[in-house]
């Protein structure tokens, strides 16, 4: 029996399990459409209002989920909107398979209306690509994407389907068919569990034993590979001090006795001064990125790094590592665990204990209970912690927001913390709360957005509106691009170049758009303004006015040594 | 055929750090569906290792290698 290369597609993606695709439709894509319109009551098409909000969406659902999230878009400027996104997932490691239409193939490099290049405007944004002008090439192809989409580090794959492909006819084998075209080099990419390499486990295992000052560092490597439980397990029997990126933040609850903050440029203070004191850092599913290493010269000369990562080519990338581990982060700490002996670091933790009390008394407290009638993010944010007990996924924007959220919200379930990290992509969480919300209904989502980046892709309201998706979107609002107004104030003489920002009604825009919207300013309106947003089941927005010219402290400043963290 | 663009990702390796292709050579093919590739750059060792890794994203590296006399060119 024949079927349409559209069709194909459409089996393919319920074949590789999607349940859901985030799309916008437009003429190169039109067949592809017609074939959904079939199998609509299979496979729920989320029509977002942009197509970089489709792909956001797609990023928050396979980082809520774990799943590869899926997009589809038309071809020209529908496939170019996408670049963003990919981009934002190629850097945070998130799998994603994106189809993009395209003019017939007979038409490639006519400059067709709708076409563009989308193969060569992608490739520095795509962990692969591949474009299918034959019908037949179909299924192979779709489960391909999705093998590499997971497979080792997860990325973003872009398969671009010519129109002609999408309405040609071909005969229906099953997906799982290997037959036809691919080049096998892919093949090497590494899969979950690998042979790993014993003697440098044991020899991994003796540094950790024997060491005074020990310190664990987990990415998001431990969330990816689901070794939450594997990593709780080492923690305690190792007694070793845990720090988290930005985005290994929740791989292990804020409230265990062991968590000893957050790494990084405006992380806590312990771990980053005392990152320049451990005898040994076990460094799990995280790259070294220069926001948590600071000045690379002054960056744990006196540590050696035993480095776990599935990816071989971040091992000794940007720190030398005395032992390098290539694999999933399960498998490799489950191997490692029965290496490990029994141990405290009571005093070494206490350490830790030492310098985040003195972080409290000198910013902490103040932005929890400022002395001022103004707002403060870190209060905002504390408060909303409490209200949902740590327990729902977080998904921040970009700014300051952004780091008070990581800060302040202590996080007591796994996969609760979705933020653009290595792009840092302003405009993010709205479409990506969106996408979370979808991927774990049962879950409470809120969104924590600065009043800019709202604005980048606030379009996405009406996506939250037609489907009714009961996000919980916190605006704090400062007037201002805060964090580059910060930078402004503190390195550029408070030269305030164009960072001061008009906005629209916030709350009346959201009812505008069908959802409930409130506008809280007065601390003694907090609370009760809070336990509204999160009472129901429907979408609702809360506009909170902050200090116009707060700051984010701690900080590592540009080319600074971790340890010389400023506290003001 | 590059049908799966591991030709352009592999320049794009070198391109990205600004680093110049001093020679490029395709190999005949031995087996169908694969096809051999070798490169010659200038560069230092902290780069070399940085490429090695990577290209090995894209491919198997089968083998590096400094060639002497460019090297002390080179420096």
């Amino acid at each position: 029996m024949n079927r349409s290369g559209a069709q194909a597609l459409m089996q393919a993606l319920v074949d590789q399990g999607t349940e859901m695709i985030f799309g916008y439709p437009g003429g190169a894509i039109m067949p592809t459409y017609d074939a959904l319109y079939d199998v609509r009551e299979h496979l729920r098409h989320i029509l977002v209002r942009h197509e970089q909000g489709a792909v956001h969406a797609a990023q928050g659902y396979a980082r809520a989920s774990g799943r590869v999230g899926v997009c589809l878009v038309t071809s020209g400027p529908g496939a170019t909107n996408l670049i963003t996104g990919l981009s934002d997932a190629l850097i945070d490691s998130t799998p994603l398979v994106c189809i993009t239409g395209q003019v017939r193939s007979e038409l490639l490099g006519s400059d067709a209306f709708q076409e563009a290049d989308v193969i060569a405007l992608t490739l520095a944004a795509t962990k692969w690509s591949y474009q299918i002008t034959d019908p037949t090439e179909v299924p192979a192809v779709i489960e391909q994407a999705f093998r590499i989409a997971c497979s080792g580090r997860p990325g973003p794959v872009l398969i671009d389907f010519s129109r002609d492909a999408q309405a040609g006819l071909c005969e229906d084998v099953p997906s799982t068919s290997r037959e036809g075209i691919f080049n096998p080099y892919y093949q090497h990419w590494q899969p979950a569990v690998q042979r790993l390499d014993e003697v440098a486990l044991a020899q991994a295992a003796s540094l950790i034993n024997n060491a005074q000052k020990p310190l664990l560092m987990v990415g998001q490597g431990v969330l990816l590979a689901r070794a939450e439980q594997s990593l709780g397990t080492l923690v305690a029997k190792t007694g070793i001090p845990v720090a988290a990126t930005l985005l290994g933040l929740s791989a292990l609850s804020c409230d265990h006795p062991q968590y000893v903050g957050m790494l990084g440029m405006h992380g806590n203070v312990g771990p980053n001064r005392l990152t320049n004191e451990a005898d040994v850092i076990l460094a799990v599913g995280m790259r070294f990125d220069d926001r948590v290493t600071g000045c690379l010269e002054r960056y744990a000369r006196q540590a050696k790094i035993i480095h776990i990562d599935i990816d071989p080519a971040e091992i000794n990338r940007h720190v030398p590592a005395e032992i390098g581990l290539v694999g999933d982060a399960k498998a490799v700490l489950e191997h490692l665990l029965p290496l490990l002996d029994e141990r405290q670091h009571d005093t070494w933790l206490r350490c830790f204990q030492r310098e985040n009390s003195e972080e409290y008394r000198e910013v902490i407290a103040t932005e929890l209970e400022p002395g001022s009638r103004e707002l403060r993010m870190g209060e905002v944010i504390d408060r909303l912690s409490v209200q949902s007990a740590g327990e729902a996924i977080v998904v921040s924007d970009v700014g300051q927001h952004q780091m008070q959220a990581a800060r302040y919200y202590r996080f007591n379930c796994p996969r609760s913390h979705i933020t653009s990290g290595g792009a840092g992509t302003m405009g993010f969480a709205l479409p990506a709360a969106l996408g979370a919300k979808l991927a774990m209904p049962k879950r409470q989502v809120i969104a924590i957005i600065g009043d800019g980046g709202f604005q980048m892709t606030l379009q996405e309201l009406g996506t939250i509106a037609q489907e009714r998706v009961p996000v919980k979107i916190v605006i704090l609002n400062n007037h201002h691009l805060g964090m580059v107004r910060q930078w402004q104030e503190l390195f550029f003489d408070q030269r305030y170049s164009f960072v001061h920002m008009q906005s629209p009604d916030f709350v009346t825009l959201a009812q505008a758009y069908g959802i409930a919207g409130r506008r809280v300013s007065e601390r003694a309106d907090l609370d009760m303004a809070l336990t509204e947003l999160l009472a129901d089941d429907e979408p609702r927005l809360l506009e909170v006015s902050v200090a116009q010219m707060g700051n984010v402290f701690p900080m590592v400043p540009t080319g600074a040594a971790v340890s010389d963290i400023r506290l003001r | 055929m590059n049908a799966s663009t591991a030709l352009l990702r592999i320049i794009m390796v070198f391109s990205r750090r600004r680093i110049t292709l001093d020679e490029l050579h395709w190999h005949g093919r031995e087996t169908t569906g694969q096809a051999k590739l070798s490169v010659n750059v200038t560069c230092t060792p902290t780069q070399a290792a940085e490429l090695h890794g990577q290209l090995g994203r894209i491919v198997e590296v089968a083998l590096v290698r400094t060639i002497p006399e460019q090297a002390e060119a080179a420096a």
